[in-house]
């Protein structure tokens, strides 16, 4: 799973992206550092406006016109991301690092059929002829699950269902052997049941294609069925970040607690589910200290007055919090409770 | 797509029935009196006793009931028999046979600069939102909405016909009309310029085309800024799609992703404005064609009107009634040409 000696095949430092709004300038991404290392799933949850998604944009730079990459350091394999030039930087999306996203009907081009979109990336990267490219394209769509896919290939998008469509769309992205996929909610406007099937294949995928992963989600669940690792991103910060199996079990910052105890969960007979009160505030005004402290059980005047730094707290382990001990106090109470 | 058409198809009938019964029913509120004036020169019974006047109308039907009129006329249309026209001093369906070129052609040439111009504009201010080339067009686009067509229109005559001397007004030069009027200028199409060069006469093709271009700027800058501000809205609103953002992720250069994937779903609502004008330009440029004063439909819907021309006013209503509904046709098959979902849906 996670192996240090490696090198890491993406390394993202003190990023910070920032957004030109009528409003004023948001600034979304504040400060984000993660390493990506061959053929690991890295998880980053945050509820929507945390800066999740556009953390994984700027990874290719893909941000909207508004947006810019305002500090930072992308280091993807030997290359310095945020130098490269355009032409460069096209060799690399889509080939090297290829994205899916939410929405399969919104994410797939209504007057193009799943053919040309694949084909076309085929062409582009591979050199491929026609027929090469559109035999490989029926193969990919074979391997995504599409039964039928010699006729599926000249479908357009409304013709198939949305799950059918992120095959499709995850066929499209791996078609050029990718070294990372950024996955974008993939499964979130999918049925349950279907969901399930795609993150099932999703994992079959990875192992084949020997890809890493970048899972962006808001669900626990799926990261808990995905992840090797997880960083939590609260206000464009990071608040904390560890192994999978650390952040579930012994969870150190009170927005990931606040996580868990969304999650319902069968084995245990509780009342009601706790949920974090309030919502993510708007970017514009933040709390001045620490981000999550109008919403945090814990906060004080502390809290309010300074924002606390990203400690590692353990090996590997790293969390933003000036009341790690009185939450393990709560959590050991809450533990007592239950027994 | 096929049952798509042919349902249209079997609609049609229906419509243009629609549209006869309409034409028809506005003109018998003109009365009894007015209506001889489509059938007897006016003045063949402006001295006559008001017995003889109520007896000639009886002759042509006009005391019968509305049903039986109807009948009638529309009998006589299907014979092709649309009246008389004052105006044009011949039957009225020659009299729209024989200007209908004169549109067709100052269509022709108007309609791929116009279009070709308008996206392009479109497409380029989208691109650059908000940028100065998007200012500059936005205000080119609200200066060509705003300026009435019969003062830009005067404008154009005023600037290159008076001024630089370039683009005359009407439709030939004297000298070239006589040849294009003698025997042995032989008439393949009615469309001057492309009659011009089958005769291989290069000169009277310049000479019509002169002619041609003064109208088609006129008629230019109000349809240019129709198309590039529904391209512009259009395009801003595709750019912001989510498959553009993943035409960028697959690495596509800037201009695969705007030309290819953008541009094609923001041409869908374009086509209807682009329809409309082009059915707008074979109806009735009224304007241009009275300011240039040129031959054509428009014109000749003018001067009509004018003279309280009733049939000929009939006849172009019923003629542009039809273009407009076969255009229409022809709009809602080609959305279905550009997208697939309107297509197999």
């Amino acid at each position: 799973m996670l192996n240090n000696n490696e090198k890491p095949l993406l390394k993202v430092e003190n990023l910070h992206v920032h957004f030109k709004t009528e409003d004023g300038i948001i600034k979304a991404v504040n400060g984000v550092s993660f390493e990506l290392y061959p053929g690991e799933t890295l998880a980053i949850v945050g509820e929507s406006g945390s800066g999740k998604t556009v953390t994984a944009l700027s990874t290719i730079r893909l941000l909207d016109e508004n947006g810019w990459i305002e500090e930072g350091k992308i280091q993807y394999k030997d290359n310095d991301v945020l130098s490269l030039s355009d032409n460069q930087l096209r060799k690399i999306r889509g080939k090297e690092i290829s994205m899916i996203f939410q929405e399969p009907m919104t994410a797939l081009n209504p007057v193009f059929t799943i053919g040309d979109q694949i084909i076309e990336s085929l062409e582009l990267h591979l050199d491929m002829n026609k027929q090469e490219a559109r035999r490989k394209a029926i193969d990919l769509l074979r391997k995504v699950g599409i039964p039928e896919p010699e006729r599926r290939i000249d479908q357009y998008p409304h013709e198939l269902s949305g799950g059918m469509r992120q095959r499709a769309m995850i066929a499209m992205a791996l078609s050029c052997n990718p070294s990372i996929l950024i996955a974008d909610e993939p499964t979130t406007a999918l049925d349950v049941t279907i969901q399930a099937q795609i993150l099932e294949l999703m994992k079959d995928l990875q192992k084949e294609f020997q890809m890493s992963i970048i899972f962006i989600t808001h669900d626990l669940g799926v990261v808990a069925e995905m992840a090797d690792r997880a960083i939590v991103m609260y206000g464009g910060e990071v608040v904390e970040a560890a192994d999978i199996i650390t952040i579930f079990k012994k969870p150190r910052h009170p927005y990931t607690w606040g996580l868990m105890n969304s999650i319902p969960r069968i084995d245990k007979d509780e009342e009601r589910l706790l949920s974090i009160p309030g919502v993510v505030p708007n970017p514009l005004n933040f709390p001045k200290g620490c981000k999550f402290s109008n919403r945090c059980f814990f906060a004080d005047e502390k809290c309010v007055e300074e924002n606390p730094n990203l400690e590692e707290i353990e090996e590997n382990h790293f969390s933003r919090c000036w009341h790690i001990d009185r939450m393990l106090r709560e959590m050991h109470k809450v533990k007592e409770g239950e027994r | 797509m096929t049952t798509y058409i042919i349902r249209r198809l079997l609609l049609l009938p229906l419509i243009i029935l629609g549209v006869t019964l309409i034409v028809f029913s506005m003109s018998q509120l003109l009365g009894p009196l007015k209506l001889l004036s489509t059938y007897v020169d006016p003045n063949t019974y402006a001295k006559m006793s008001e017995r003889d006047i109520q007896i000639l109308m009886k002759q042509y039907g006009l005391t019968d009931p509305f049903p039986v009129r109807y009948g009638k006329w529309v009998k006589n249309l299907l014979k092709g028999d649309l009246g008389w026209s004052v105006v044009g001093k011949e039957p009225v369906l020659d009299a729209l046979i024989h200007r209908f070129p004169y549109t067709i052609e100052l269509a022709l040439y108007a309609l791929f600069p116009i279009i070709g111009v308008g996206i392009w504009l479109g497409v380029t201010a989208a691109v650059h939102h908000n940028s100065f080339i998007d200012q500059f067009i936005r205000i080119f686009a609200l200066i060509g909405w705003s300026l009435p067509d019969f003062v830009w229109a005067i404008l154009v005559l005023l600037i290159f016909y008076i001024g630089l001397g370039w683009f005359p007004p009407g439709n030939l030069s004297i000298w070239a009309n006589q040849i294009v009027k003698s025997a042995s200028f032989k008439n393949y199409t009615h469309l001057l310029t492309i009659d011009a060069l089958l005769n291989g006469r290069i000169d009277i093709f310049w000479d019509a085309l002169r002619h041609i271009i003064g109208p088609v700027i006129a008629i230019s800058w109000l349809w240019w800024a129709n198309l590039l501000r529904i391209t512009r809205s259009s395009m801003l609103e595709v750019l912001r799609k989510d498959y553009v953002r993943t035409a960028r992720s697959k690495g596509l250069p800037e201009k695969v992703v705007i030309n290819k994937h953008a541009r094609k779903n923001a041409l869908i609502p374009v086509v209807t404005t682009a329809g409309q004008m082009v059915i707008g330009l074979l109806t009735g440029v009224v304007i241009v064609e009275m300011v240039f004063v040129r031959t054509g439909l428009g014109s000749f819907a003018a001067t009509a009107a004018q003279q309280l021309d009733y049939a000929s006013i009939m006849g172009v209503l019923l003629f542009t009634s039809l273009l407009l509904i076969i255009g229409n046709l022809i709009i809602d098959i080609s959305y279905a040409i550009i997208d697939p979902r309107i297509r197999l849906g």
